[in-house]
């Protein structure tokens, strides 16, 4: 495999009964990378982490995650993954210290600094119950265990769900700083397309199983724009563009968002006889809303 | 240096902190000699991508803005200053293309926006005399 990839699949199936949640997945990770991995809820998302992580077996296809099979090797890539997941299965009646102590046992390359420093940043008191901690303490728990044994790969599958905007703001500052900022590779699922926007430089969009779209978020933002016609008459019902992503209407004017090279969108607009094209660039936040298909 | 950055912006995100640094020694904010944030800091603080940090700062240190002292950091560069000036002009030709694209949409044309400009330099200076009386006036 290509040592440029973190994570690499080829044709990767999952089904749950007769029905294929994944199917056909051809997913590419460039090591180094934050790969945002967007898609509706049941798209398939968390299924596709769990695949990569061993936590499920794959019912087609290839998996390398650093190198690995999660399925012929599930020590070796667990030991190299870090996750934090939403549903979080901690230690509940542990207190934390024990919690951190009884990880670092099994951890290879666990570093005690490094779990101390963060679990005083996070204020995570060492005598506190796990059970007792509030949502985001134990998110931040969570990350704390996943960042501690320096895993080359993080996986973060919704990890602010839930969480107030002072956890949010320190669960990401400490992804980027402590992690990110020393090489990491992130491969990270999130509702929240703004808080991510700033973070992925590529982009995955996941839709019934299948990967549509797939790159670097510039090649996004150089391709996907809006677009407003302002029609004569009535915006036509139906606009057949190729590329398209969204579209709108409100009496004589379609908005759009279509992803496509510039002139070839533009002629295809052109043949719906509008009387004025106007075209606008898109930002980060915009361009992954716009595939995740949440805004127009 | 606190980076602001806009995601809602199609400005790429590198370039609005190279746009911001350059700004900050236009105005003379930052000078010669004074120390960047470091990329570990600046992704943290900011919460964007430690790559698109690192193509800032490269950018930077390519345009002669920033010099990167191995084991030290980002300082700015002696020579900055002297792209101050192509920086203001620079700046200064981003607003005007701003005013020709509003002046677009509200279908002015470029003659009418020169007529305006002139309106405008002609209605500052009588401000400036204006203001010149009352400090002479006791």
């Amino acid at each position: 495999m290509s040592r440029d990839l973190a994570v690499r699949t080829r044709g990767l199936g999952y089904r749950y009964g007769r029905t294929w949640t994944v199917e056909g997945l051809d997913l590419e990770v460039p090591a180094g990378a934050v790969y945002g991995l967007l898609g509706r809820n049941g798209a398939g998302k968390s299924t596709v982490l769990r695949l990569l992580l061993g936590l499920l077996r794959r019912h087609a296809g290839d998996v390398e995650v650093l190198g690995f099979d999660p399925r012929k090797s599930p020590v070796e890539v667990k030991a190299r993954v870090g996750y934090v997941a939403e549903t979080l299965d901690l230690y509940d009646w542990m207190r934390v210290e024990e919690l951190l102590g009884f990880v670092a046992t099994y951890r290879p390359g666990w570093d005690e600094v490094l779990a101390e420093r963060l679990r005083s940043r996070f204020g995570l008191a060492a005598d506190a119950r796990v059970g007792a901690l509030s949502k985001g303490q134990r998110a931040m728990a969570a990350l704390l265990l996943a960042l501690a044994f320096r895993p080359a790969l993080l996986l973060l599958d919704e990890p602010t769900a839930g969480l107030d905007v002072t956890a949010r703001k320190l669960f990401y500052e400490t992804v980027l700083g402590e992690y990110q900022a020393d090489g990491g590779t992130i491969l990270i699922t999130s509702h929240q397309v703004h808080e991510i926007a700033g973070l992925v430089d590529h982009v995955g969009v996941l839709q019934a199983g299948r990967l549509e779209i797939s790159g670097s978020l510039d090649e996004q933002q150089r391709t996907v724009r809006r677009w407003r016609l302002l029609f004569p008459g009535a915006a036509p019902a139906r606009l057949a563009v190729p590329g398209l992503l969204q579209c709108g209407r409100t009496g004589r004017e379609a908005v759009l968002l279509v992803r496509g090279e510039e002139a070839v969108v533009r002629a295809a607009l052109q043949e719906q006889r509008p009387d004025a094209i106007e075209m606008e660039e898109l930002g980060p936040e915009e361009v992954l809303e716009a595939l995740a298909g949440e805004r127009l | 240096m606190i980076f602001r950055i806009d995601l809602a912006s199609s400005v790429p995100v590198y370039r609005q902190m190279c746009d911001q640094v350059k700004h900050a020694v236009a105005s003379g904010g930052l000078g010669p000699g004074d120390a960047l944030p470091t990329i570990r800091e600046v992704a943290a603080a900011a919460r964007v991508n430690r790559n698109t940090v690192a193509r800032a700062y490269m950018e930077l240190e390519h345009e002669g803005v920033i010099v990167a002292r191995p084991g030290q950091g980002s300082f700015i560069a002696d020579g900055a200053p002297s792209i101050q000036k192509r920086e203001r002009v620079r700046l200064l030709e981003e607003m005007v293309r701003k005013v020709l694209v509003e002046a677009f949409h509200f279908q002015i044309p470029p003659e009418e926006v020169r007529a305006i400009f002139d309106r405008v330099e002609a209605r500052l200076g009588k401000d400036k005399e204006k203001d010149k009386d009352k400090e002479k006036r006791p």
